[in-house]
């Protein structure tokens, strides 16, 4: 359990994917998982980092307090609740018409049960929908008592069904993440992905791994294939721990 | 009977083929050249000429100069058109109005018919007409010549002449209005003859004013009257039976129309084209606008469809038709004018769809039937607005104009009911005529036939006053000499609020200039330039006894444009950033603009990155636009017009923004010399990253500061299927809840309009939205081109610049 206030590393308005409808995406930084294929690498160390990209760079030297070209930026940002529950309202115009709402992304949003929950809550009490990303690696008591009551849609990434293969790619045991997804199917709507990840998850007997168990869960029909993102790469180039 | 009957109000079973006179005479119209019309200032001219001593009383004066060029004027029929009339004598021409800018092609006619970009035909004839009977006539007597000689030369004329501070509407039209054609289809000229030759004959001092009317529309019937007996003599000569029917159906339509009241949907639609074109026969054919069609022709569609005289295909060929002559006129352009107006219509808005005057859900069949012929003929003109209230219209009438939007493109333009009815009740407009709005030319708002608005009396270029600002009173482009106050060395500056408050001032001291021109030249058009015709076609004229120009509508406002929103906003963002930096200095800031920012790249880089950009959230809240737009709105509006109506701050651009940024000199917000300002109300290119913020920026600042409305630009990159189509009407939705008043679309990625650019054979009739209006992107000048390849441009499934 997480209670201090995490970074959000991006905000992300009107956008169509993520969920129905016109939605914000809220991304927090900071995730338990290390899947080698992230695109967001960004996204896993929950502590301050910095993007540093040389093409932007003028040698200015004036680095310290601004940056005169962006070329150096800091990752992420923190928001009060009640902060970034008014700039998510900002957009209440476009959820509503679009029957959309806002979806908290990462990284892993479930990594920070009561920030997450306080402001899916202010959001349930306004009237919009909201949906989370989740890696599915959390503490299930604390998902059902802090974000679940508050949450209309969980968009949750199934990646490797073999145990050995999912702790050898992202550095986690998979069957937290399958007992939640069991645990959760008949109590929410539940939308399970998987990142076609060529050579690790979109191999036939991983798939079929997957659909198998998904049918047990009675969410066969919901599942999603993402395709793969490369868009990691350039940012791992750009990152820099402190 | 329900008003939206239609089974498909898509109506795809109807398309191009389904039309091979519409298809034909599009092909037409696009494959004319431009010629220049001399006829109607030749009988003008030939007129007053000939009766010097007529000036001294102006309306009849007028009157009687206009009834002679109708009652002369050439009844044509250049193509096979169902629709009698024309604006000039010929397919496409540009008629020439030597009372407004006409005499500014005088030193152009041997090179006007050759010149690469836009030629305007002039034959050696006439050009020689022009050259030794016409121009020399109004020398002194062209609305800017007559002004300057009555008032004498001054800073005002002086900033006019330069171009770069602002321009004056009224040296160039007496027009920007939306007529009302309702009593003209249901009672006939004639019925507005009977009564103004009861009123003046009842006396009481307006007897001048209804004798002109009875004169000029003399005139209009005169030439209806030409119409109907040549169509009837080709009719007789006419070897094919098809045309030898269309031209006896317009012979037996004008011996009707417009005397008397229309009969059917056919002669209605005939009428109104005839009022135009006797409209542009008195002042000039510049965003005249018809209004809201779709419901002044309904009465007539309904009639005809319901006892069986015509189909739904039949009337969407009216419609198509009456699209096709509102295009058959443009607007004379000089080559200087080229670079600001260049590849403008006459921008005849035409307005569909939203509430009616009983606060309910207006759309109808015909709101589908002429969206669907726009989309079929995908043409500059009519420029189409669509009217949405999200409250109570249907969401399938926004899909569906959404859908229109994706197919051509571009059109049409999207208004928000509740903002802009908001906004002229605010203005003091009655709530049941508020609803009735149209819009006129570009993107600003009427009250149909009821207000007099002018609302292109004043296109100022907000570099002007910000430029003055940073040079004490001084442009960069015009050196030493001294323009607007002395605000002080803005080097010296301490702090923010006194570059805002030199800012300011500088802009109430032009904004000054600006007003007082424009009454000026108000006083010449009074003298010289009445409009009986117009103002017959008009709510209120008729019961006051009052010429519009002399206040007789209902409603008055003049209407003030602005150029370069953005980029003055930015720029002031930019100069507080730097008094916040605690790194640069005022100095510092001045020298860079100064050089272009060559050789400080670290600052502009700053201030790219760091300044607030409006457009975006954190200047919404902190940044300088919405004070600004509050400020400009309190400047207009403490001044009175000559009708007694108050200024209207608005927000379009046209291609100015493009033609200005030309010979602009850098800007503090990072903008380099020489390259486009923002269009409209649009923040500058790529300034905003995310739609939404930059869509409730624009809202943000408030439809009840804005009474003359805004042009905003979105560029979308791809709108790939219904579901993309129906998010886009959810984000216009939501600006509009959120208060925004109008938004247009190019659906068109920077790829597209490169290539487009390279090869332009390949694009012949690509329509693009410029900053209100539409045109073809071939007409445009390169720097407009440019301006439209770099915009934002969205992704509609992310909502992000790409």
């Amino acid at each position: 359990m997480n209670a201090e206030t995490p970074l959000i590393f991006d905000i992300k308005r009107g956008s169509l994917d993520d969920g129905p409808g016109i939605r914000t995406v809220v991304f927090l930084k900071g995730c338990p998982l290390n899947c080698s294929w992230c695109h967001n690498p960004e996204s896993i160390n929950p502590g301050p980092e910095v993007f540093y990209d040389a093409a932007r760079c003028t040698g200015c030297g004036n680095c310290g307090k601004l940056c005169p070209s962006g070329a150096l930026r800091r990752v992420g940002k923190r928001y009060a609740i009640r902060e970034l529950t008014e700039l998510l309202l900002e957009d209440g115009a476009y959820y509503r018409v679009s029957g959309g709402g806002v979806t908290f992304s990462g990284g892993e949003p479930a990594l920070y049960m009561e920030y997450v929950g306080a402001v899916a809550q202010s959001l349930f009490e306004h009237g919009i929908p909201t949906a989370l990303e989740t890696c599915g690696y959390f503490d299930m008591a604390d998902f059902g008592r802090y974000i679940l009551p508050y949450l209309t849609i969980l968009l949750y990434d199934v990646k490797l069904i073999g145990r050995p293969e999912h702790i050898r790619h992202t550095g986690r045991d998979n069957r937290v993440i399958l007992d939640n997804l069991r645990a959760l199917a008949s109590k929410i709507t539940v939308i399970p992905r998987t990142p076609l990840i060529p050579g690790v998850t979109d191999t036939d007997e991983n798939l079929s791994g997957i659909a198998g168990f998904l049918r047990e869960c009675g969410l066969e029909q919901a599942h999603i294939l993402l395709p793969f993102n490369g868009a990691g790469e350039r940012k791992r180039g750009l990152l820099r721990h402190p | 009977m329900p008003q939206v009957t239609l089974p498909d109000i898509r109506l795809q079973e109807y398309t191009l083929d389904t039309f091979p006179l519409l298809a034909e005479l599009r092909a037409g119209l696009l494959g004319a050249p431009a010629v220049i019309c001399v006829e109607r200032a030749k009988y003008i001219t030939e007129y007053m000429k000939a009766h010097p001593d007529e000036e001294s009383s102006p309306l009849l004066f007028r009157a009687r100069a206009v009834a002679n060029y109708l009652s002369h004027k050439k009844a044509v029929f250049p193509d096979g058109n169902l629709l009698p009339g024309s604006t000039g004598a010929g397919l496409k021409t540009a008629p020439v109005y030597p009372e407004f800018i006409g005499l500014t092609i005088w030193s152009e006619l041997d090179t006007v018919s050759t010149r690469k970009k836009n030629p305007q035909i002039l034959s050696a004839e006439d050009a020689e007409i022009l050259n030794l009977e016409i121009y020399p006539y109004w020398i002194d007597r062209d609305v800017l010549s007559a002004t300057k000689k009555e008032f004498g030369e001054s800073m005002a004329t002086r900033l006019l002449e330069k171009i770069i501070f602002y321009i004056s509407g009224k040296a160039g039209c007496i027009s920007h209005t939306v007529p009302m054609f309702g009593r003209v289809l249901s009672e006939g000229v004639s019925a507005i003859m009977a009564e103004a030759e009861e009123k003046a004959a009842k006396g009481g001092g307006s007897e001048e004013f209804y004798t002109a009317v009875g004169i000029v529309l003399e005139g209009f019937l005169a030439y209806a009257a030409r119409l109907a007996d040549t169509a009837r003599e080709l009719a007789s000569k006419e070897p094919d039976a098809q045309r030898k029917t269309v031209l006896q159906n317009m012979a037996d339509a004008c011996a009707n129309i417009p005397a008397k009241p229309a009969g059917n949907f056919y002669e209605a639609a005939a009428c109104l084209w005839l009022c135009l074109t006797a409209i542009h026969a008195e002042s000039i054919n510049m965003a005249v606008s018809p209004g809201r069609l779709d419901q002044a022709l309904y009465p007539y569609y309904r009639a005809d469809i319901e006892s069986g005289k015509i189909s739904v295909r039949d009337a969407m060929e009216i419609v198509g038709c009456l699209w096709l002559k509102l295009g058959d006129n443009i607007n004379l352009v000089p080559q200087v004018s080229e670079e600001l107006f260049g590849g403008a219509g006459t921008a005849p808005a035409v307005t569909v769809g939203g509430i009616g005057r009983d606060g309910e859900d207006a759309v109808n069949d015909l709101t589908y039937i002429m969206l669907r012929v726009t989309e079929l003929l995908r043409l500059r003109e009519p420029n189409m607005n669509a009217r949405y209230d999200y409250e109570k219209n249907e969401k399938r009438y926004r899909d569906r104009v959404a859908e229109v939007i994706a197919a051509t493109k571009a059109v049409p333009a999207f208004h928000n009911d509740a903002a802009n009815i908001r906004a002229l009740v605010n203005q003091g407009v009655a709530l049941e005529h508020a609803r009735d709005y149209s819009i006129i030319g570009c993107v600003e708002l009427a009250v149909s036939g009821r207000s007099y608005d002018a609302s292109s009396s004043i296109i100022l270029n907000l570099s002007a006053p910000l430029e003055m600002a940073l040079y004490d009173g001084r442009r960069y482009t015009t050196g030493d000499e001294v323009f607007g106050p002395r605000t002080g060395d803005a080097a010296r500056f301490t702090s923010y609020e006194q570059f805002q408050d030199a800012f300011y001032t500088q802009t109430e001291w032009l904004i000054g200039q600006a007003i007082g021109l424009n009454e000026q030249m108000a006083e010449i058009h009074q003298r010289m330039l009445p409009t009986p015709l117009l103002s017959a076609l008009f709510d209120g004229p008729m019961e006051s006894g009052r010429d519009l120009i002399f206040g007789g509508a209902r409603y008055n406002s003049s209407g003030a444009t602005h150029v370069g929103f953005a980029d003055a906003a930015d720029s002031l963002n930019a100069v507080r950033a730097v008094f916040e930096s605690g790194r640069y200095s005022m100095a510092e800031l001045l020298d860079a603009v100064r050089a272009d920012f060559s050789g400080y790249e670290e600052l502009r880089q700053y201030l790219l990155n760091h300044a607030l950009k409006y457009g975006t959230r954190g200047e919404s809240e902190n940044g300088a636009a919405r004070d600004f737009i509050r400020f400009l709105y309190g400047v207009y509006q403490s001044h009175t017009n000559y009708r007694g109506g108050k200024y209207r701050p608005a927000y379009w651009s046209m291609t100015n923004h493009s033609g200005q940024g030309k010979i602009t000199h850098a800007l503090p917000n990072g903008r380099k010399a020489g390259t486009p300002f923002a269009s409209g109300i649009t923040p500058v290119s790529n300034a905003a990253p995310g739609l939404t913020e930059c869509l409730n920026s624009v809202a943000a600042l408030g439809c009840e500061y804005i009474p003359g409305s805004v042009a905003l630009n979105i560029k979308f990159t791809l709108i790939e299927n219904g579901e993309d189509v129906k998010r886009l009407g959810d984000f216009v939705e939501g600006y509009f809840i959120n208060g925004g008043q109008q938004v247009q679309f190019n659906i068109m990625s920077r790829e597209m309009l490169t290539e487009a650019k390279a090869n332009p054979d390949q694009y012949p009739d690509l329509l693009v939205r410029v900053s209100g209006y539409s045109a073809y992107f071939n007409d445009l000048s390169d720097s407009m081109k440019d301006e439209l390849i770099t915009r934002t441009e969205y992704n509609v499934h992310d909502g992000r610049a790409v």
